[in-house]
């Protein structure tokens, strides 16, 4: 059996049974999901969620489920991998790495043996009000898909996998937001030539699936073949029904919405609820037309929350061991590279090594840099303290820094794109932070419990 | 983060905000998030600018 949300599902409730939970009252799926998802993020607590009854946009009975929560805690990351749960740690990240250098070609299959063409929805017929689609945040206004967009480059034929947000703005219109990455790049080359560029949302497959899409990876790589590496067998595809061969779909998904970004039509579209807990602002984004709709039978349609856990960690694990490698080309004694919830798993960066000589830890900031560049404070600290721990980081911070001393600053390199805080459009600045200690010149001792003593204290002898 | 401008709705007064260089004296229609509502900037209920 090919590795699907199903599979994974059905893996997570037999490993984690304690985070998944199935929520059986109906539900409208404007704000209802986020706020419960928020009312549990404000106790700490993030559970795996399926929500069994949920109205569409027309406020009818959808006839979906929608599973949500899939990336919000490090643990279920672990498990897509094939870890064990336990795992979360580095070991998630070095895993991610590893799988995302794999390489695995996809394989075509007839439609009559794709489930994601279960039911196949086109002409007249196709319309977006009948998805589930969530409205996340209340000056999004309008519900939006917020998973993961395929396309083939136009010259090349190579393909794409990003996520990007798409309004529902009517039964058959969208609007896409696009940073100049890839996707934007396949659009404008199509628009030169003058014609359209066909997409496809991809709603509910292996949490793999979405993790390889944050994979940084050249223009000239296929992403599919990532993609398959990633979740660890080959990615099985199946022709479109609004482009055929043109446009290779996945197979296993629960759904595909087929379309495409039109040439030099543009339309409102935002504010959105971003990554970085703000809205991104109303941008005026190329228009997509939608023009088919297929799906599994009892349909399951994932909805990624952006600006919460869920979005974070997606984008932060596949960084951390990009990011740990180079790195280690320059400062071989890293050991760990951890992008926090509170940086939104973008803008910070805790990053632990043995320091050999002095100024290591600031090389290991600037290496980490380049990578990724939304990336704007980074944390440097010994590999006593565990970078995962961010109370550890902090106290590192607060007994191993001088400011005069240990903060550098590098003004005007390229930031990101939805930085609130940025005056400049995609131009920032960048801090690292030397919280090691020094090597030349003696420093305190930690203070610690002798190691014996800590090994045969057992607290079930003590505390009941 | 690209400049931004505060616009208030001139059907249902809620405030939303958009990306300068898109719709500042552009000519092209605002679409409110909380009715729906398209209207141009300079038919907003009231604007402010970053700078």
């Amino acid at each position: 059996m090919a590795k699907d949300l199903r599979t994974f599902i059905q893996k997570l409730q037999t490993e984690m049974p304690e985070d998944f939970i199935v929520v059986k009252k109906e539900v409208d799926p404007r704000f209802e999901i986020t706020a419960i998802q928020q009312k549990l993020e404000n106790e700490g607590r993030f559970p795996f969620l399926i929500f069994e009854d949920v109205k569409n946009a027309k406020g009818q009975k959808s006839g979906f489920k929608v599973a949500t929560n899939i990336f919000a805690m490090r643990q279920y990351c672990a498990l897509a991998l094939d870890l064990d749960k336990e795992k979360w740690r580095m070991e998630t990240s070095f895993k991610f790495a590893e799988r995302s250098m794999q390489r695995f070609k996809p394989v075509v299959i007839d439609k009559t043996e794709a489930p994601v063409k279960e039911v196949v929805i086109t002409g007249d017929d196709v319309d977006l009000r009948y998805l589930p689609a969530v409205t996340h945040h209340e000056m999004d206004g309008f519900p939006y898909l917020p998973d993961a967009v395929v396309s083939a480059d136009p010259d090349t034929g190579v393909y794409n996998s990003s996520h990007h947000r798409m309004i529902v703005a009517g039964k058959t219109e969208s609007r896409i937001w696009m940073s100049p990455r890839h996707l934007w790049n396949y659009y404008m080359r199509a628009q030169e030539k003058g014609r359209p560029l066909p997409i496809a949302h991809v709603l509910g497959h292996h949490p793999g699936f979405y993790l390889a899409t944050e994979a940084i990876s050249s223009m000239e790589v296929d992403e599919y073949e990532i993609i398959g590496g990633v979740i660890g067998e080959p990615l099985r595809l199946v022709p479109s029904e609004t482009y055929g061969e043109r446009l290779l779909v996945p197979a296993d998904a629960e759904v595909i919405v087929e379309g495409e970004i039109l040439p030099n039509q543009r339309d409102a579209e935002g504010p959105f609820g971003e990554f970085t807990g703000y809205y991104g602002p109303q941008r005026w984004s190329p228009v997509v037309k939608i023009t088919a709709i297929t799906h599994r039978k009892n349909p399951i349609y994932l909805n990624i929350l952006v600006g919460h856990a869920d979005t974070a960690i997606l984008g932060g694990i596949p960084k951390e061991a990009g990011i740990y490698e180079e790195i280690k080309r320059a400062v071989p004694g890293v050991k760990g590279v951890h992008f926090p919830i509170s940086g939104c798993c973008r803008f910070h960066a805790y990053i632990s090594l043995n320091q050999r000589v002095d100024g290591e830890g600031i090389v290991a900031g600037m290496a980490a840099f380049p990578h990724h560049d939304e990336l704007k404070h980074v944390i440097v600290v010994d590999d006593d303290v565990d970078p995962f721990n961010e109370r550890d980081v902090l106290w590192a911070m607060a007994t191993r820094v001088q400011p005069d001393l240990d903060i550098n600053i590098i003004k005007n390199a390229r930031g990101g794109t939805l930085d609130p805080s940025a005056v400049k459009h995609a131009v920032g600045g960048k801090m690292i932070i030397d919280a090691t200690r020094p090597v030349t010149r003696p420093f305190s001792e930690r203070i610690n419990i002798p190691a014996d003593v800590m090994n045969r204290i057992d607290l079930k002898d003590y505390i009941s | 983060m690209a400049k931004i401008f505060w616009v208030v709705c001139p059907k249902c007064d809620r405030k939303f905000y958009a990306n300068k260089d898109d719709f500042r004296f552009q000519e092209r229609p605002l679409m409110c998030p909380f009715c729906a509502e398209r209207f141009l900037d300079k038919e907003a209920k009231a604007i402010t600018d970053s700078d």
